[in-house]
């Protein structure tokens, strides 16, 4: 038997069984789902100590949206000599 | 997975190490060593979409070609995007730092230690940009515009070497200034002492010639 998202039957073994069978909340369409919408801003800072991966990140080392807006006005304000 | 969708997959994959290149390169560069979650936010949406295509190929999910196709196609466009912010924000960011890295030298050192400057960098930098600025509002992402983004890395790596070259010649630039300014201060005391004795002999005759007068 094939394993099957669209039909919600899984072989034994397959960890998309073993987790429907134990945890038993699971939405069968996840993966044509769309991502949850990713806005950055001053309160994603205050999380980002928790996360793991990437230092720069964990340190609140990245642009909020409205940062970015900020610093490319910045850069493209900078006059040639 | 047929030929057709193996050829795409292998455009994604290279798409992705262009792309992660340029974000690497992006962090490398910004002034304050900060990240863009913006761009790793398109790979994030590029994975969904190859997850997509996987779980029909691996029969986990159900699918025909078409579906695979389009998410084949939007995985690349999201790939294709992040790399292409990712150059954006590195050909402002160069720009800004070429023209900061020389700020406040002499236009005499900038022409003297970086002899192209004014006559081929400069000019040749505003130009980058303005096609840049063109570059950037061609709308089409991903396979319809992947010559357009060839272009566009393209101006950006001059714009790479015209930096690598500039931190090269800062040290001259500021020997060369330095040099300049310590002429300039000996001329200025030069010129001081001159204008303090001609000035002195020129109040001397005057208030000699005022006593000569006053005494008859």
């Amino acid at each position: 038997m094939d394993r099957n998202l669209n039909t919600g039957e899984y072989p034994a073994g397959s960890i998309l069984k073993e987790y429907k069978e134990r945890v038993g909340f699971f939405h069968e369409n996840v993966l044509d789902e769309s991502p949850p919408e990713f806005k950055v801003t001053e309160r994603t800072k205050e999380f980002a100590g928790k996360c793991r991966g990437s230092v720069r990140m964990r340190a609140g080392l990245f642009y909020t949206e409205k940062e970015m807006g900020a610093e490319r006005k910045k850069l493209l304000s900078v006059k040639a000599p | 997975m047929d030929k057709n969708k193996q050829d795409k997959l292998k455009d994604i994959v290279e798409m992705y190490c262009v792309s992660k290149d340029m974000i690497l390169y992006c962090e490398e560069i910004d002034e304050q060593q900060k990240s863009n979650p913006q761009h790793i936010n398109e790979l994030k949406m590029g994975l969904d979409h190859l997850m997509r295509v996987f779980a029909v190929d691996l029969k986990i999910k159900e699918g025909d070609d078409e579906y695979m196709e389009e998410n084949l196609n939007s995985c690349f466009n999201h790939i294709y995007r992040a790399g292409y912010d990712a150059l954006d924000w590195v050909s402002i960011t160069l720009r800004a730092n070429i023209y900061r890295e020389i700020k406040g030298f002499s236009n005499e050192g900038i022409a003297t230690v970086i002899p192209k400057y004014y006559e081929e960098i400069k000019p040749e930098i505003e130009d980058i940009n303005k096609k840049i600025a063109e570059l950037r509002y061609e709308k089409d992402a991903g396979y319809k515009n992947i010559e357009g983004f060839m272009r566009y890395a393209e101006k950006v790596n001059t714009l790479r070497k015209y930096h690598a070259d500039i931190l090269k010649k800062k040290p001259a630039l500021v020997e060369y200034d330095k040099k300049l300014n310590s002429e300039k201060g000996w001329e200025f005391t030069k010129q001081f002492i001159i204008i303090t004795i001609i000035g002195g002999i020129i109040v001397g005759i005057t208030v000699f010639l005022i006593l000569k007068f006053i005494t008859g």
